[in-house]
């Protein structure tokens, strides 16, 4: 399973590229992100209601509990990548595996498992860099200057 | 099976298509069969995808070569096109794309 890097659903089932589609927000990678970022995408989806895209949403889902758990991964990542060098992100991704197995390690917990992360303090902080290796935030989601 | 019915909700209706079947019978054909007159096709420098489009109707498609396999099929939004600077342009832009 993968984590949508728009919506941060954690069980896309293929990766977010080669036109695949997420069930939840309905982003087609390879298309929609071509000309907008995952923020700007985000941003429309959360503008239009959060629909669920395909079939019916798991049971339990929530677009809130969900979006929570990504902006929490995406602060953490600021919080990292302000106070070390992008390295550690590298170092982490090359502990972690390859590239696109960082992404499903990411997204590897199940759903109850992901609900149980919204509502507990988060993070060691290692799949947060795997994001980053893996290229699912883009700089431009981490505001100016926290970069430098 | 789940690419093929997420593909048609999010553009069997922009390409007319009326029900899975026939939105894979579309894409199958505009890419695998013969092309019509205004169908320009390329492969992208990955060498993996294989890019069709029409420059009148505005279908646009792509296969993956290694594979076989559709990867997708849609009419790209008149917007979308025409910031590109029309559907050659809009072709020629997806024909360069390095991911």
């Amino acid at each position: 399973m993968y984590t949508c890097p728009v919506c941060f659903y954690p069980e896309m089932p293929d990766p977010p590229k080669d036109y695949h589609i997420c069930p939840c927000c309905g982003t087609e990678f390879g298309n929609d992100d071509e000309d907008y970022s995952s923020e700007e995408l985000r941003n429309l989806w959360v503008h239009a209601g959060t629909p669920w895209f395909f079939g019916v949403a798991p049971e339990g889902w929530s677009a809130e509990a969900q979006l929570l758990w990504g902006e929490l991964l995406l602060e953490e990542i600021r919080l990292l990548q302000m106070s070390g060098p992008q390295s550690a992100a590298m170092a982490a991704a090359a502990d972690a595996g390859a590239s696109a197995g960082a992404w499903g390690a990411v997204g590897s917990s199940s759903l109850a498992h992901f609900y149980e992360l919204t509502s507990s303090s988060f993070g060691t902080g290692k799949a947060l860099l795997e994001l980053v290796a893996a290229g699912a935030v883009r700089e431009s989601e981490l505001g100016e200057g926290e970069l430098e | 099976m789940y690419q093929r019915s997420s593909h048609f909700m999010k553009h069997g209706a922009d390409v007319g298509a009326v029900d899975e079947l026939a939105y894979e019978a579309m894409a199958d054909a505009f890419m695998f069969g013969q092309m019509n007159a205004d169908t320009r096709d390329c492969t992208r420098p990955n060498g993996d995808d294989y890019v069709r489009m029409d420059l009148v109707k505005t279908d646009f498609g792509v296969s993956c070569v290694s594979t076989g396999f559709l990867r997708t099929f849609y009419k790209p939004p008149a917007t979308k096109i025409k910031n590109r600077g029309g559907p050659a342009m809009f072709l020629a832009s997806e024909c360069a794309r390095m991911n």
